[in-house]
């Protein structure tokens, strides 16, 4: 998928790590909701976003298809940025389980 | 519960994606107010005050614009609403994402405009 986003905004050197990261899970949301309505992401949308984009926490959001399925049937499942934000925090949950467990 | 300094130690190696940087930093920021006061505790949420500080001090830039920071204002309005005093990760990560959908329609709007002026 030929994708250029990311693009670095022209102030991005000013911004904190933490909106730095912000606007990184914000566009990489953009970069893959091409098709159609462009605030939403479709089903292949979004394995191709976890499958090349979070090689290392895709684990966190596995079943990914159980989850695409809640969303409706998938000539009609989009995903709102909202749901895109709640997979995402599924994803983050991975890379804390190592060290908050003994 | 130290040494977590180091990049990439945890479940993701040193040759993590940029949106997986991005994840790690917004969880290692929740650790690092999560983890104020209470040094040898078990790990507990945010409290409201340090999440009144985290905002000001890590999402500043974003919250100048005015309708983010109302979307902000909102958040900690509906903070105080909760009884239990402190975020848990679940939570901070919805508050997170409470202001980033607002900056998501933003952007999306932005290149839209762009698309037109080109």
């Amino acid at each position: 998928m030929g994708c250029r986003c990311c693009k670095k905004r022209k102030d991005s050197q000013e911004l904190t790590d933490v909106e730095r990261a912000i606007e990184i899970v914000i566009n990489n949301f953009h970069c893959y909701a091409v098709k159609g309505r462009k605030e939403c992401l479709t089903p292949n949308e979004l394995k191709d976003l976890v499958g090349q984009r979070l090689p290392h926490l895709a684990k966190g959001v596995e079943p990914l298809e159980e989850k695409i399925e809640c969303l409706g049937d998938n000539e009609e499942a989009k995903l709102q940025f909202g749901e895109y934000w709640d997979i995402m925090g599924d994803a983050a949950k991975v890379c804390r389980e190592p060290k908050g467990k003994k | 519960m130290k040494g977590a300094g180091a990049k990439g130690s945890m479940a993701v190696a040193g040759d993590s994606s940029e949106l997986e940087w991005a994840i790690q930093t917004l969880v290692k920021n929740y650790d690092k107010y999560a983890g104020k006061g209470c040094c040898c505790r078990k790990r507990r949420g945010i409290r409201k005050c340090d999440f009144r500080k985290m905002l000001k001090r890590e999402l500043n830039h974003m919250l100048t614009d005015t309708k983010n920071k109302q979307a902000a204002d909102k958040l900690i309005g509906d903070l105080d609403e909760n009884q239990d005093g402190e975020i848990n990760f679940d939570e901070y990560w919805n508050l997170i994402g409470g202001i980033a959908s607002p900056i998501s329609c933003l952007i999306r709007q932005r290149e839209e405009n762009e698309k037109f002026t080109k």
